[in-house]
């Protein structure tokens, strides 16, 4: 099918073989690519029960069908696995360039399968695959091992890498390209490290055919002015996601020492212009003419960033208004290899444990010079660091402190208070991966938004619909940041592929999307239990601004769950009904 | 009579206010936040959430003399 190349590239690192076959079409029919089409194929390959950071486990690394046009927005590179830090299923996104790189080698997706047996990177050159020696990069940072590829192979090349953190197989750690951007969730940099794979190098020189290309050429121009580059997404260009941090702010749910509040009284000195100011430039991925990336330098430190969960979890959550410091703070976790917000987050909790008096971490809410050396004795295993890498479920179970522990199945929270934006709370507690904010985004519609914020009400039917419509975004591979309708999503699909999707089919496949993530997390005892909040969004009131006394009360959130649920068309534990399963031909 | 308010755009939308950062207006009596957007040929769907006095407010809220208003451009996310 045009779009695709329709070849997945095997690696088994055992024993260094590899192996291509056809793109298995009829799940393409269904669940379209990237973390539709990725899921698929783990939900069908992986035995239950198989532990996230065993041999067993496999690595997908996944594009779309519009991965490698001239299609705006479509660069993004899908990664899927089972999450070593929730045992979920897992799938991250990364930016840069690396998924058309893939692309272009001639193959839609790579299955990587065992463990080395010995510290080692892929190296693939279009048809050339091969397992090479990484004795010398292994314990390297990220940014440096990177750079030692790059120096080896040339400019030409994509990397993909970890750092420490990956390596020593801690739940917080990220996969990184490009040096400043990462596929940062669940984990998935341990299950490089457990593979004892340090990196991926890509070079693709082939070409890719695409339904007609003469439409494209003819719409793209028309569609980039009018549509992505319109004032509903411009913002990605002009500010990025800084943009957020004084809605959150305005609005009360900008986490604030550990969650205890939703407003922070430093919030100037970390907000969209306090980067602007430190900005030099602007970084955008393959195919992007939003260029959301801020280039920014304070003191003799640069990096890509921060973004705005790192100025919410790493600043604002740990109650640190310096940006230099939070600059040099997201450099090192970039370094180490590990995800800024849970890393934030696990600060934050080990702050608070310590002004509480349930353990003494040495560090404290707004200060920074504790603060700065975490990354590295987290990435490094030194000190605090052993504990702090647990990981905010893990740290409050051994010293007592669950209370306090901001997660949800073992997955800590992103940086959008629940308290002030119900339909959040229900979406971090449905989220297939644990507490995340790219399933559904409820925020923009309440505490942004028009809607009722703290209100229960058809918030069950806003986080369904947005949980689709990610789904399909994801699994087509659009960015976040571009706001597109499911017409134009399908208008863009079947003008590469040469198919004829409707918006309704694009519906319905981010529903299977879902209801397949579902069934997996289900597979591995995942419950009803599980779809849960931690205690303090529901016994906590927030202390000032917007959502001052601002409790999201447990009934409320029960409430919303089993509309939820009886919506959905799952049964009242949560599990997904046989019907339904029929129903979408899972 | 008039009243007159300070008024900040974010983002994208600074270049309704010719790039410039804000901006004083006059407006009479009884004016909207709607009313401000439309004298400065702000389209609606190009306004996301908008704040008086650093308080989430609709377009439809009053304005009175003194008021802040600051008007970000619509986000999506992530």
């Amino acid at each position: 099918m045009e779009g695709y190349q329709n070849r997945v590239l095997r690696v088994n690192l055992k024993d260094s073989s590899s192996s291509t076959e056809p793109l298995n079409m009829p799940w393409v029919e269904k669940y379209i690519g990237g973390k539709g089409l990725g899921i698929k194929y783990l939900y069908e390959e992986l035995s239950p029960g198989t532990n996230a950071l065993s041999a067993d486990n496999k690595l997908i690394l996944i594009t779309g069908p519009l991965t490698g046009t001239i299609i705006p927005c479509t660069g993004k590179l899908s990664i899927v696995s089972r999450s070593p830090a929730t045992g979920t299923i897992l799938d991250c996104s990364i930016g840069g360039h690396v998924a058309a790189e893939l692309k272009y080698a001639g193959y839609d997706a790579l299955i990587i399968e065992q463990k080395a047996k010995r510290p080692s990177y892929l190296y693939i050159e279009d048809d050339l695959v091969e397992l090479r020696d990484a004795s010398s990069l292994w314990g390297t940072g990220a940014h440096e091992a990177e750079k030692k590829l790059i120096n080896s192979h040339g400019q030409d090349v994509k990397v993909l890498v970890i750092g420490p953190a990956g390596e020593k197989m801690l739940p917080m750690s990220c996969i990184n390209t490009e040096f400043y951007r990462q596929a940062g969730r669940g984990g998935i940099g341990a299950v490089m490290g457990s593979k004892n794979l340090k990196a991926i190098v890509i070079r693709g020189t082939k070409g890719l055919r695409v339904g007609n290309m003469e439409k494209m050429m003819e719409i793209i121009p028309t569609l980039m002015r009018e549509d992505t580059l319109s004032d509903h997404n411009y913002w990605a260009y002009t500010d990025g996601t800084p943009m957020t941090l004084e809605l959150s702010q305005t609005s009360g749910v900008l986490p604030t020492n550990n969650f205890q509040d939703g407003t922070f009284q430093g919030y100037k000195k970390i907000n969209a212009e306090a980067v602007a100011a430190v900005r030099k430039g602007k970084k955008a991925c393959f195919s992007c003419c939003l260029a959301c990336g801020n280039h920014t330098s304070a003191g003799s430190i640069s990096i890509v960033g921060p973004e705005y969960e790192t100025l919410a979890l790493c600043g604002s959550n740990c109650g640190i208004d310096n940006l230099e410091a939070i600059i040099a703070f997201n450099r090192a976790c970039d370094d180490m290899g590990l995800d800024t917000i849970s890393v934030g987050n696990v600060v934050a909790l080990a702050m608070e444990m310590t002004e509480k008096g349930v353990h003494d971490f040495g560090l404290e809410f707004g200060r920074v010079d504790s603060y700065l050396a975490v990354p590295e004795k987290i990435g490094r295993q030194e000190g605090i660091g052993v504990d702090l890498a647990l990981g905010a479920r893990k740290l409050a179970a051994k010293y007592g402190g669950k209370h306090y522990a901001m997660e949800v199945k073992g997955l800590e929270l992103p940086g959008y208070e629940p308290r002030g934006s119900w339909g959040m709370g229900l979406a971090y507690a449905t989220a297939d991966r644990g507490a995340c904010h790219m399933r559904a985004w409820p925020v923009g519609d309440e505490a942004f938004g028009d809607l009722e914020a703290c209100s229960s009400r058809d918030k069950a039917r806003l986080v369904m619909d947005l949980q689709h419509y990610n789904a399909a975004k994801y699994s087509a591979i659009f960015c976040d940041f571009w706001a597109l309708e499911f017409e134009t999503m399908a208008d863009l699909i079947n003008l590469a592929c040469g198919r004829k999707y409707s918006a309704e089919d694009l519906v319905l496949a981010g529903e299977r999307v879902v209801n397949l993530a579902r069934l997996f997390n289900q597979r591995e005892g995942f419950t009803a239990e599980d779809d849960t909040l931690p205690g303090r969004v529901f016994l906590d009131p927030l202390k000032s601004g917007a959502t001052a006394g601002k409790v999201l009360p447990e009934s409320e959130f029960t409430k919303m769950l089993k509309e939820y649920y009886a919506l959905r068309g799952w049964n009242q534990n949560g599990s997904v009904k046989r019907e339904k399963i029929e129903e979408l031909e899972l | 009579m008039l009243i007159e308010v300070k008024f900040q755009l974010k983002g994208p939308l600074k270049r309704y206010l010719w790039d410039k950062d804000q901006a004083r207006i006059k407006l009479n009596e009884g004016s909207t936040v709607a009313d401000l957007l439309a004298a400065y040929n702000l389209p609606d769907r190009s306004t996301g959430m908008i704040a008086v006095n650093g308080k989430k407010e609709r377009s439809q809220v009053v304005l009175v003399d003194g008021d802040c208003v600051i008007v970000y451009p619509p986000v999506s996310g992530g």
